[in-house]
C-alpha cells in the first residue's frame, strides 16, 4: 500500500463552454496539510469538489484512497466505477463552506448520521463514539441542540465531527471559515490546526494565510484553471516569484 | 331540525363513513402515487419526466367531475365495468395523486441542494438520503399545502353522489326529496363537512407545531 493518499492526473472540467479545471495535476501523500491558494473563479473548489465528484470531472484519472476511477470526455461512469465512487467517498469527509449540516437533527445526530445510516453501526455504539467526537471538537454539551440553536463556528465544528466520525483517510475543507466572523473563525482553525498536528491528510481551499503559513505542509496556487505553483509552505512564502502570486499575497 | 337529524341518523352515519372512507382513501393512495410522480418529475431519464408532466397535466386540467364520469360511465365501453364507490375512489384518487405531485415536488426542490451535498459526501445512497434527510425536510415544507389538499379533497367526495355513491350529499338529496326540507338537510351536511375539516385543520396546525419547533 502506497503513502499516496491522492493521486489526481490531467483532471479537466468545463461548465458548458467555459473550461474551469485544465488538466490538473495533484499528488497528496498520506499525514499531508495541503492549501490551495488562489482568486476566486481559479477552480480551486471546482477541483475540491470534483476529487468526490460532487462536481464530475469531464476527463482525466482519479485515484483517491485506493480508488481508481478514469473518466473518459463524453463517456459515462461505468457501474464499476460507480461503487468505487461509493467507497472513495466513505473514505473522504468534506467540511462546507455553508455547513450544511441537517437541520432537523441534533448535533449528535448530525455526527452519528452516517455512522448509522451509512456505515451501519449499531446506534449505541455510534452513540458513544459521536459524543467522543463532540467532547473533542469542544461540543460536548451541545450533543442535544439543534443547529439552529449554535454560532456560526459552532456548526461548523459539528461539521468536521461529523466528518470525523467516519474515520477519513482524508478530509477535504471548502473555505471553512470564510461564512463566519473573525471572532468565529479561530475556534475553527484551531480544530483544524488539532487534525493536522494529530496526522490527518487534509486538503484545504482557503483564504486563510495564517493557517497556511502555520499549518500547510504544501501549497499549491492555481489561477485560470491550471496549477500556476506547487511547493512547500516554507517555500511558497519565502520565496514569493511570480508577479501573480506577490500581487494576490499582497492583499492578505 | 333536530328531529329530522335524528331521523335521518342511520342514512347518515353510513354515509359520513362513506365520504371519510372515500376522502381519506383517495388521500392516501393519491400520496403513494403523488410521490412517484413526484420523483419521476425529478428524474435525470427525460422520458419519465416527460410522462410525470403529462399525467399532471391531464388530471390537473381536466374537471374532477369529468374525470369522475368517464371512469364511470366511459370505461364499460372498453369493458372495464367498476361499481360506483371504486369509480369515485379511483377518479378521487387520480385527481389528488396530480395536486399531491406538486405539493411534494415543491417541498424536496425547496431542500438546501448543500443537503444532498452533505449526505453525498459521506457516501449516502440516493434513497437513504431522501429517506434520511430529504424527506424529512421536505414534509414540514409540504404540510400546509398537503393539508389544504386534504380538506379540498373532502369536500370534492360530494361530487361522486352523480354516480349514485350514497354519500353525505346524496342523503341530503335523497331525504330532502322525500320530506320536501332541503335547507335544512343541506345545512346539515355542510355542518358535518365543516366539522370534519376543522378536525383536520387542528391536526395541521399541530403538526406544522412539532416539526417546525427544532427549526427555532
Amino acid at each position: 500500500m502506497s503513502n499516496t493518499k491522492i493521486k489526481v492526473t490531467s483532471v479537466s472540467k468545463s461548465f458548458g463552454a467555459n473550461p474551469v479545471l485544465k488538466k490538473v495535476d495533484l499528488t497528496v501523500e498520506a499525514g499531508e496539510v495541503v492549501v490551495i491558494l488562489g482568486p476566486s473563479g481559479s477552480g480551486k473548489t471546482t477541483l475540491l469538489r470534483s476529487l468526490n465528484f460532487l462536481e464530475q470531472p469531464d476527463s482525466g484519472t482519479l485515484e483517491i484512497c485506493g480508488h481508481r476511477i478514469e473518466l473518459i470526455a463524453g463517456k459515462r461512469m461505468s457501474r464499476a466505477d460507480k461503487q468505487q465512487l461509493t467507497q472513495l467517498r466513505q473514505k473522504t469527509a468534506m467540511v462546507f463552506q455553508s455547513f450544511n449540516l441537517f437541520p432537523h437533527l441534533t448535533a449528535l445526530e448530525n455526527v452519528i448520521e452516517g455512522l448509522v445510516s451509512v456505515k451501519k453501526v449499531p446506534k449505541q455504539e455510534a452513540i458513544e463514539k459521536g459524543k467522543k467526537l463532540l467532547d473533542q471538537v469542544g461540543l460536548g454539551e451541545k450533543a442535544g441542540s439543534y443547529p439552529a440553536r449554535l454560532s456560526g463556528g459552532q456548526k461548523q465544528r459539528v461539521a468536521i465531527a461529523r466528518g470525523l466520525s467516519m474515520d477519513p483517510e482524508v478530509i477535504f475543507f471548502d473555505e471553512p471559515t470564510s461564512a463566519l466572523d473573525p471572532e468565529l473563525r479561530d475556534e475553527v482553525l484551531m480544530v483544524m490546526r488539532n487534525l493536522a498536528n494529530a496526522g490527518m491528510t487534509m486538503l484545504v481551499v482557503t483564504h486563510e494565510m495564517r493557517f497556511a503559513q502555520e499549518a500547510a505542509d504544501r501549497v499549491i496556487f492555481m489561477e485560470g484553471g491550471v496549477v500556476v505553483k506547487n511547493a512547500s509552505a516554507k517555500d511558497f512564502f519565502s520565496d514569493q516569484s511570480g508577479e501573480r502570486i506577490q500581487q494576490f499575497l499582497r492583499r492578505y | 331540525m333536530l328531529e329530522l337529524f335524528l331521523r335521518s341518523w342511520p342514512l347518515l352515519k353510513t354515509a359520513v363513513l362513506v365520504t371519510l372512507g372515500l376522502g381519506l382513501g383517495a388521500f392516501v393512495l393519491g400520496s403513494l402515487l403523488g410521490m412517484c410522480v413526484a420523483l419521476l418529475r425529478n428524474s435525470h431519464i427525460g422520458i419519465l419526466r416527460s410522462v410525470a408532466f403529462v399525467y399532471v397535466s391531464i388530471f390537473r386540467g381536466t374537471p374532477l367531475l369529468v374525470q369522475i364520469l368517464l371512469i364511470y360511465f366511459g370505461l364499460p365501453h372498453y369493458g372495464i365495468t367498476l361499481s360506483p364507490i371504486p369509480s369515485a375512489l379511483l377518479a378521487l384518487t387520480l385527481f389528488s395523486a396530480a395536486y399531491l405531485s406538486e405539493n411534494f415536488r415543491s417541498g424536496i426542490n425547496a431542500v438546501d441542494p448543500g443537503q444532498w451535498e452533505a449526505s453525498m459526501a459521506m457516501g449516502m445512497g440516493y434513497w437513504t438520503c431522501l429517506r434520511r434527510i430529504i424527506f424529512p425536510q421536505a414534509a414540514r415544507i409540504a404540510l400546509p399545502p398537503v393539508g389544504s389538499r386534504l380538506i379540498a379533497l373532502i369536500k370534492d367526495t360530494s361530487l361522486a353522489s352523480t354516480i349514485t355513491v350514497v354519500e353525505m350529499t346524496r342523503v341530503a338529496e335523497q331525504v330532502g326529496a322525500a320530506t320536501f326540507r332541503y335547507m335544512e338537510m343541506f345545512l346539515m351536511i355542510g355542518l358535518v363537512y365543516w366539522l370534519i375539516n376543522q378536525v383536520l385543520t387542528v391536526l395541521q396546525t399541530y403538526l406544522e407545531g412539532r416539526m417546525t419547533r427544532r427549526y427555532r
